[in-house]
């Protein structure tokens, strides 16, 4: 870091900045304390602090998940329930055996190679992506930061320029997400809805003559806790599991700060990291125990 | 089914059809018929292992070594599916690529269970326990929570960087990568089966604790771990193959899904798909016969479906 030419002074100058003299017990209650104060450190590569750094990919990340996600409940699962429900014709049973066999395969699909596919199809062959180069076309200045999310940021500063080229570079990358994650997450909602549709309560349902629509809403209804938990599962995992992707859409993530401070030794980046991962994991475990306490009438709360 | 004590030729050929008929009436082939989505897996798994091991030898060309002048030329009758940028023959590449990918995957998942189950088992038994057996049950758990802080992909670079890039270490970071599932689903099951009266009479017999936890207790708790095994050799191959990808995985001229892909990544921008494509494909279909083999290896072993397809005894 010095250099080759550096003196023995220069040395234990860089040695102090970084914190690495005094023994090791001591160094390690200094970055608990830091820790509190908000400091992780700093990288040496980017020269930033690490939490200026985490504050400026986290979100490109968080953007990707959240809206994989949101695609997932809102237009795979339903479309994956409504086929698998009770009631209907051949039509419908044939579109839920199809995507049975999707669910079951959507894990298996290595996600760099789909999101190099889909870059192929849609940009070198078809022209209707833009080129993988990041959030935004090069061309375009980043709306005002609110949360540092550019697509939430310039839909609420009515940036319609910077919502255009984020939308239009997002659709690949969560495309390829919400095919291989969410996949994963219809495949147990299928199963959920399968096994319940063979319980007493819904044949007894079916006895009453209760209306199909009803039916159904039961059978939903049964399957949210497994979807909330393979959803949280699947969060966590993104948060630092999306790596391959945002490298072929050189997105500027954090599971890709996370892999290049791997391979540069950038250990207080790796320790921030890893830290952030490990808090965003409970984060998230902790946000879905209290869904499960919503939506599960047969769990009782503390008092 | 008698056995014929003769040498004659017929005899012999009665005994092969009766084997064969055994084999088609039984409860394995009567599931499969049943689900041929999870045949297929098996299909697949067999030619999976059939090629990693005499892959290498059968391929049309060498996996390693380009014809120099060659590169990137698009499926053809010699080369069927082309060559990608050193002038290597993607078909031959894709075929030896089992060898490599599934003998890590395997061998990590192995260990994984190796280690995992046990352990697993053993924290599952003595959870809760006063004295020292139920605090180590504990610490083990509590290494396991530290592990799995960890994301999966980092800590699975951060390993490699530890111990360096060769197929052996690949091995050992897959295997530490799925412990605390194998540890955390043996343990589950050793969780639900401590209270059962099998165990409560093997401590009236005289068994000592460890001996019922590893001698009665772990025999019954196995049949989700191993139903797992294929699935951890699933992700196995996408680990090694997303761990190539970055340069992290197998060094370059040897032939592995993953590195296969990042070589051939540069070159979808501009319109020659076969290097990247093919490989995909291979594992896509490999790792989703690996899965379908998991779920198939649970209702096989569950005793209900035996029943309810009508080989119950």
């Amino acid at each position: 870091m010095g250099g080759p030419l550096v003196s023995e002074e220069g040395l234990e100058l860089i040695r102090q900045k970084m914190g690495l003299t005094g023994p090791l017990p001591v160094q390690f209650v200094t970055y608990i304390k830091n820790v509190f104060q908000g400091n992780l450190g700093d990288s040496w590569y980017t020269g930033n602090p690490v939490l200026t750094d985490v504050a400026m990919r986290l979100p490109a990340t968080l953007e990707l998940i959240i809206l994989a996600l949101l695609v997932t409940f809102f237009i795979l699962l339903p479309l994956g329930l409504k086929s698998v429900s009770p009631g209907g014709g051949l039509g419908k049973r044939i579109a839920g055996r199809a995507l049975f066999g999707y669910g079951m395969a959507a894990g298996a699909f290595p996600d760099f190679w789909l999101s190099l596919l889909m870059v192929f199809v849609f940009y070198a062959v078809l022209g209707w992506a833009p080129s993988p180069t990041g959030q935004m076309d090069i061309s375009v200045l980043a709306p005002a930061r609110i949360g540092g999310m550019y697509l939430f940021d310039s839909l609420l500063t009515g940036n319609w320029v910077a919502f255009k080229s984020s939308l239009s570079h997002l659709v690949l990358p969560v495309f390829v997400l919400a095919f291989v994650y969410g996949g994963a997450i219809l495949k147990v909602a299928l199963v959920q809805s399968a096994s319940t549709q063979k319980t007493q309560f819904i044949s007894f349902a079916k006895v009453c003559a209760l209306p199909v629509t009803t039916l159904q809403s039961y059978v939903n209804k049964a399957v949210y806790p497994s979807v909330a938990a393979i959803s949280a599962i699947i969060f966590g995992f993104l948060i630092g599991g999306a790596v391959l992707v945002e490298s072929v859409f050189s997105w500027g993530g954090f599971g890709q700060y996370a892999v290049q401070a791997v391979v540069r030794s950038d250990f207080a980046a790796i320790q921030g990291v890893v830290l952030i991962s490990a808090i965003l994991n409970l984060v998230i475990y902790f946000v879905v125990d209290i869904v499960y306490l919503r939506i599960d009438p047969r769990i009782k709360s503390i008092g | 089914m008698k056995v014929e004590s003769t040498a004659s030729g017929r005899d012999f050929l009665h005994k092969i059809y009766d084997s064969l008929l055994q084999i088609k009436n039984s409860y394995l082939i009567a599931y499969l018929a049943r689900h041929p989505l999870y045949a297929f897996g098996f299909i697949v798994m067999a030619i999976s292992l059939l090629l990693a091991i005499i892959g290498p030898y059968i391929v049309p060309h060498s996996p390693t070594i380009g014809v120099p002048g060659d590169q990137l030329l698009p499926p053809s009758s010699k080369y069927w599916f082309g060559t990608d940028s050193m002038a290597m023959d993607i078909f031959s590449r894709c075929i030896a690529a089992y060898r490599i990918d599934l003998l890590i995957a395997l061998c990590g998942a192995l260990l994984a269970m190796a280690i995992g189950a046990p352990l697993g088992i053993f924290a599952g038994y003595f959870d809760g326990r006063r004295g020292g057996l139920g605090f180590l049950s504990m610490l083990i758990l509590r290494f396991m929570d530290v592990l799995q802080a960890f994301p999966i992909f980092v800590l699975a670079l951060l390993l490699v960087a530890a111990f360096g890039p060769k197929p052996l270490n690949l091995i050992l970071v897959i295997a530490i990568t799925n412990l605390p599932g194998n540890l955390r689903l043996a343990r589950g099951e050793a969780l639900t089966l401590r209270d059962k009266t099998f165990v409560e009479a093997a401590r009236a017999s005289g068994n000592s604790e460890l001996r019922i936890a590893f001698r009665h207790v772990m025999p019954n708790a196995m049949t989700p771990v191993i139903a797992l095994l294929s699935l951890v050799m699933g992700f196995g191959i996408l680990l090694t193959a997303g761990l190539s990808f970055v340069g992290a995985g197998v060094e370059v001229p040897r032939p592995e899904w993953g590195s296969m892909i990042a070589l051939g990544a540069p070159q979808m921008i501009t319109g020659q798909w076969w290097p990247s494509v093919f490989p995909g494909i291979f594992m896509a279909v490999t790792i989703f016969g690996f899965s379908m083999v998991g779920q198939a290896v649970t209702a096989l072993l569950d005793p209900l479906e035996r029943v309810r397809m009508g080989f119950g005894r």
